[in-house]
């Protein structure tokens, strides 16, 4: 009967998906900690025009970095993983900093250390789950 | 077997999370923020480079110490020397970065015991 063959290999496929997923999961988490150690936060401005130079060159699309021309590194910053903090802030010849642009550096840099917060719930949730279903498969 | 190195990378997790969130509860730890102005051509430059402080004047900076125990932490002390320039932008960072601190400690804790790990103490 093709409903009890159904019926077998639904668990094996269930218990072979959990295991694969245990085992890309391990991969993930052994380098987890090191990823997140680390927060470094990058804005840029580019100039009108430039976008798709810049952003789209596929050479240069797993680059940690922005490079080419229009594009201007604005604001920097450096965060370990227990919150030291180092901030850099260009100042121009009068010695001024552009406000805008610090304001969005400043909303991105929040919104990475929720991301990261996040990541780092995800991940310990998932690995408790994880781990939960290998003892019952 | 798949188990297996779940269970080993896990393990491995566990031990590397322990590590990072440990300092933050010890006795006595401290928040250091530093803020820095930087000609605006030599930005690249200064954020490319481990030692910031080689390549940049820093204008800001604020180190808070906490005394912690398992409930929770305790600001103890605070210095803070920032030039008026970069006031605002460097009080809002260090605001931030305590923030960020308690979330993260809280955060960290609460996956090491979803793993069964007792708090570090």
């Amino acid at each position: 009967m093709p409903g009890d063959n159904a019926s077998t290999d639904k668990p094996k496929d269930l218990k072979a998906s959990v295991q694969r997923f245990a085992s890309e999961l391990a991969n993930k988490v052994e380098s987890f900690i090191t990823d997140i150690s680390e927060l470094e936060v990058r804005t840029y401005t580019i100039t009108e025009g430039q976008f798709a130079a810049v952003l789209d060159d596929p050479n240069k699309k797993n680059d940690k970095t922005l490079s080419g021309a229009g594009a201007q590194l604005r604001a920097y910053t450096r965060i370990a993983f227990d919150s030291d903090t180092i901030v850099c802030l260009p100042v121009n010849t009068s010695g001024q900093i552009d406000g805008a642009v610090w304001d969005m550096h400043q909303a991105a840099v929040t919104q990475a250390l929720q991301n990261r917060a996040t990541m780092l719930r995800t991940m310990g949730d998932a690995a408790a789950s994880a781990l939960d279903a290998l003892k019952k498969s | 077997m798949p188990d297996k190195d779940l269970r080993q990378a896990v393990a491995t997790f566990v031990e590397q999370l322990k590590g990072r969130v440990q300092p933050l509860i010890d006795d006595v730890t401290a928040l250091e923020v530093s803020t820095y102005g930087v000609d605006a051509p030599q930005l690249e430059n200064v954020a490319a480079t481990e030692d910031v402080a080689a390549l940049a004047q820093r204008q800001g900076y604020t180190r808070v110490t906490f005394q912690c125990d398992l409930s929770g932490c305790t600001q103890t002390g605070r210095t803070d020397d920032v030039d008026t320039l970069v006031r605002p932008m460097h009080s809002a960072t260090v605001e931030q970065a305590l923030a960020g601190r308690e979330k993260l400690l809280t955060v960290g804790l609460g996956a090491l015991e979803s793993l069964g790990v007792n708090r570090p103490g």
